[in-house]
């Protein structure tokens, strides 16, 4: 191997391990052990100058390699298992340094694990580190080309792919606007796993896990700029009919074609809805009607028994829609039977509801509201362990928000009222500077619905309101703050809030920016600028045009960049200046010592204070003279005291 | 035929610009990018491809920059014999101040095999260098100047961009010696001691031998006696002095045989300082010595070579 490329090796190894930092964080445990004693290993053999393992022994980690993706994912392709793969061949490669062909390979390599770290977050520090590394990746091409890599170089190093990037700036614009968008056809099905908590079953402690987590689930944004108050927003997901006790699932799989719309003039609220929350668009229960923006391919919208929307497949990718929402909750036409199915009580459940049962079915609604008010209910993110709904009910009296609504439908039913429980998210944390919230897993709850004969509607209960005001007047948020560490002081824990609020701020419009162009935006857009349908079908031609025009006017740039003139030349030029101020100005046929013998002749106090400055840099011109950096801050502080002569 | 269309197309000083392998596994990754981009509707997918599209172009504006302005001009070219290393003199040079780097210049030629060269830069402060093409010379014969081609990757590697030279001129490749019979001189030109009496070039001897009885007197180095007490005998330049004739051999059974014996003819007598005359089909060389007088034979050995070829 050529030695100035060996001076590369080290520098690869770290822009690898740049490369691969989110994946660290992203993929198992086993990936970061494996991608470590790779490098770790490459890094010895390079310190040591030892000698590369036999070609077989590559083949076998190859092997192993595969192996373990299979295990692991059950499959080599996919978005996750084929970026496992990938980086783990990436690590691999660093064994098989020969040419400066395998060192620009490997480049690649680095770029295609950064796309594999976006496939999985696309956050704003994710983009931070993207926009670090592609910086990284293309200062090592720079010093690719030059064949050897010094560390004392770092700043030329740094300025070289800034430099790049500055002049990139134009073009990445003005095709991240132009570029057609399309659609592959592939990729909606793939699998995301769903995290805990909103699914169709609900048993205790599947709500609690979420609270410790400020994940974020989705933003949504009020166009008319006035954000409900926190306590009347209820986001729905999913609706349990089928449930007994603390238990509770979906029993009627039954699903419908959704009605959608396309145009989103009258909707009210806009969500940005984030991957891995299984397949429900969460909307507030006066949800009227639901839109999507116009997609090349768009996704199988499904309806729902209890007004739910959901995907047909749990999405893959961050998802925007919009809600129209109406002063009263849409009225269901559906079979009530079913939610009034439920197991005998036991005798001493049978014993408390029979004070109910003599009511009439309001004030029954209201008495058993009356018993989470007042009967000595705590509300707990660690509720103790309980079998049955009644020892929840008569003994512990401390739960989490899915106790309390399993208890109250369950109770609701045996009074013959129709109920199911509701699990989404309550609440949300409104934005310091626009009209959005943000909710994040620890905004996650559940409730009671129970549908109200009189006015022919489900009406929601929320027994947790109950026992626990705060938590829906102040939000999941305050419980949150229990779960971060004990050993945290209160100050710490304030930073931390103030600070996440920030980012919460800058990653909103970043993804406001990022998400928001999609297709509709596009056209949106480019019609501000003209565009219509029909010419923006040819879009392709005009970006082509487009790119042409920037080639040019980058060209022009480059043809008009000035070289950094010689320190001497400069001082020189300041020289010049200085002397101009005072009305001496060199003619065109002057050299610097004839303008010297000029000034001798008029100004011999000056010429006294000219003179060794422009011996200096005749020198240093003409001569052998080099002039250092301190030569220079010398000269600098001559030139300036010039000035200063009478 | 591929050889006209190239001689037709590929213009002087014109600049010529592809990707390179690198390039083009960019480009691919960045096919990959975008169709991945589209699959999974991610912007920040789209971005990074997008990124690196704006570097490859950027790249490519600045790999073209880099070699616009820049000129070769042919100085000169060493002779040498066949299959050895000859160096072709040219001279960069550009037209206005600006910083060029990473240039490469090689010869093209069927004639010639380029070997690998440094990489040169220009600055305002030297606008013009004089660089070195090295090249080997596989056949002997008088050969036309290779094209020049000045090449480019700065700076990122993706992209090469070059210009070709043409120059007129020749290239003088001397039949390599091949030393398989050997030429018998005719010995002196005139007598030992007429010879013994000529003084060096210098007016002074060349060098000292042990004295042998029975050698003049005069020939004693007396001064050297002086000083150390020992005899030694002066001998003067051009006192073995041979001369050789070296005659046509014929173009038979093989012409470049025959003309790397008369070449091998040439450099021995060139080595022992002999004076020599060459006869070729059409002319003499006169009788004469040194490095000039080889090179006139090499030279014409060479010519004889280009014209039975032609």
């Amino acid at each position: 191997m050529n030695a100035k490329l060996k001076s590369l090796n080290i520098p690869l190894i770290l822009l690898l391990v740049f490369n691969l930092l989110p994946s660290m964080a992203l993929r198992p445990v086993w990936f970061v052990a494996m991608a470590g004693v790779f490098l770790g290993y490459r890094m010895w053999l390079d310190w040591g100058n030892r000698r590369m393992p036999p070609r077989w022994v590559l083949l076998l980690a190859q092997v192993v390699i595969a192996f373990a993706v299979w295990e692991h994912y059950q499959s080599l392709f996919g978005d996750e298992a084929a970026g496992t793969w990938l980086a783990l061949l990436a690590c691999l490669k660093l064994y098989e340094l020969r040419r400066d062909r395998d060192y620009l390979m490997l480049v690649i390599l680095c770029f295609l694990v950064l796309m594999s770290g976006l496939l999985l977050d696309q956050s704003l520090l994710m983009g931070i580190h993207l926009l670090l590394a592609c910086l990284a990746n293309v200062g090592f091409l720079y010093a690719l080309q030059e064949g050897f890599w010094k560390w004392s170089n770092w700043k030329k190093n740094l300025r070289r792919p800034l430099g790049i990037f500055f002049r990139s700036v134009p073009l990445i614009a003005l095709v991240f606007v132009l570029f057609p968008r399309f659609s592959t056809g592939f990729g909606s099905s793939s699998n995301v796993k769903a995290k805990t908590g909103i699914n169709d079953r609900l048993h205790p402690q599947s709500v609690s896990s979420l609270s410790p987590s400020d994940e974020l689930v989705f933003r949504a944004t009020f166009f008319s700029g006035i954000i409900p108050a926190r306590q009347t927003l209820y986001w729905r997901g999913a609706v349990l009919d089928k449930g007994n006790g603390l238990v509770w699932e979906r029993a009627d799989k039954s699903v419908s074609r959704a009605p959608v719309r396309t145009e989103s003039t009258d909707e009210a609220i806009e969500i940005y809805l984030e991957p891995g929350w299984d397949r429900f668009l969460f909307t507030l229960e006066n949800t009227e009607a639901i839109a999507l923006p116009d997609e090349p391919i768009r996704k199988p919208l499904l309806m729902r028994n209890g007004f739910i929307f959901e995907w047909a497949h749990p999405l893959q990718t961050r998802q925007r829609y919009f809600l129209r929402v109406g002063d009263v909750r849409p009225t269901e036409t559906e079979d009530l039977y079913p939610y009034l199915e439920v197991a005998e009580p036991s005798p001493e459940l049978a014993e408390f509801l029979t004070p109910f049962k003599a009511m009439r079915e309001d004030e029954a609604v209201r008495a058993l509201m009356h018993v989470f008010q007042d009967g000595g209910f705590q509300y707990s993110l660690e509720p103790p362990r309980v079998e049955t709904m009644e020892d929840f009910l008569f003994r512990t009296k401390i739960g989490f928000c899915e106790h309390f609504a399993a208890t109250l439908a369950t109770l609701l039913r045996h009074l013959k009222i129709p109920s199911r429980v509701v699990v989404g998210f309550q609440g949300g944390t409104p934005s310091l500077l626009e009209n959005y919230i943000t909710v994040r897993a620890y905004d996650a709850h559940a409730w009671v619905e129970y549908y109200d004969r009189d006015v022919k509607r489900w009406r929601r209960l929320d027994p947790t309101a109950q026992v626990a005001p705060i938590r829906i007047s102040s939000g999941g948020q305050i419980f949150a703050n229990e779960a971060l560490p004990a050993w945290m002081p209160n100050f710490l824990t304030r930073i931390y809030r103030k600070h996440q609020t920030i980012v919460d701020e800058v990653e909103a419009a970043w993804i406001s920016f990022l998400l928001r162009f999609d297709l509709a935006r596009q056209k949106e857009l480019l019609a501000r600028f003209g565009m219509d349908e029909v010419l923006f079908r040819a879009l392709p031609v005009f970006l082509l045009l487009a790119i042409l025009l920037v080639l040019a006017f980058l060209y022009f740039l480059e043809a008009q960049r000035r070289e950094p003139l010689p320190a001497e030349e400069k001082l020189y030029r300041l020289f010049l200046r200085t002397l101009k101020k005072r009305r001496i100005t060199k003619t065109p046929n002057e050299g610097p010592m004839s303008l010297m013998a000029r000034i001798e002749k008029t100004d011999p106090r000056l010429a006294a204070a000219c003179r060794p400055i422009l011996i200096d840099l005749v020198n240093s011109r003409y001569g052998r003279l080099k002039l250092s950096s301190a030569d220079l801050k010398r000269l600098k502080w001559q030139l300036r005291s010039l000035r200063k002569i009478a | 035929m591929f050889k006209s269309w190239r001689r037709k197309w590929i213009r002087y000083n014109r600049i010529y610009i592809i990707p390179t392998w690198g390039g083009l596994m960019f480009l691919g990754a960045i096919g990959v990018l975008i169709l991945t981009a589209a699959t999974y509707n991610n912007n920040l997918i789209y971005l990074l491809a997008f990124f690196m599209f704006a570097v490859f172009i950027v790249s490519m504006i600045q790999t073209h920059y880099n070699l616009k302005g820049v000129r070769v001009r042919f100085r000169s070219s060493d002779e040498t014999f066949e299959e050895a290393e000859l160096a072709i003199w040219c001279e960069i040079t550009q037209s206005r101040s600006r910083y060029k780097t990473q240039l490469q210049l090689r010869a093209d030629s069927e004639k010639f095999v380029s070997l690998e060269s440094p990489k040169h830069a220009l600055s305002p402060e030297e606008t013009t260098k004089l660089v070195k093409v090295p090249v080997r010379a596989p056949k002997m014969g008088l050969h036309e100047l290779p094209d020049f081609i000045l090449e480019t990757s700065y700076p990122l590697g993706l992209f090469r961009a070059w210009k070709v030279f043409r120059f007129e001129g020749k290239i003088v490749v001397y039949p390599k010696p091949q030393y398989s019979r050997l030429l018998t001189a005719k010995g002196d030109l005139s007598g030992r001691e007429a010879l013994a009496l000529r003084t060096s070039p210098d007016g002074d001897f060349g060098e000292l031998k042990d004295y042998l009885m029975g050698e003049s007197y005069r020939q004693i180095a007396w001064k050297h006696y002086a000083r150390t007490g020992e005899l030694f005998t002066k001998v003067h330049w051009g006192q073995d002095h041979k001369h050789y004739e070296i005659p046509w051999i014929g173009e038979k059974p093989d012409l470049e045989t025959n003309l790397r014996l008369m070449s091998s003819w040439i450099q021995i007598a060139l080595g022992e300082n002999a004076t020599f005359e060459m006869h070729t089909p059409d002319f003499t060389i006169e009788s004469g010595s040194g490095l000039d007088q080889a090179r006139r034979c090499w030279r014409a050995l060479a010519e004889i070579k280009s014209r039975v070829a032609a």
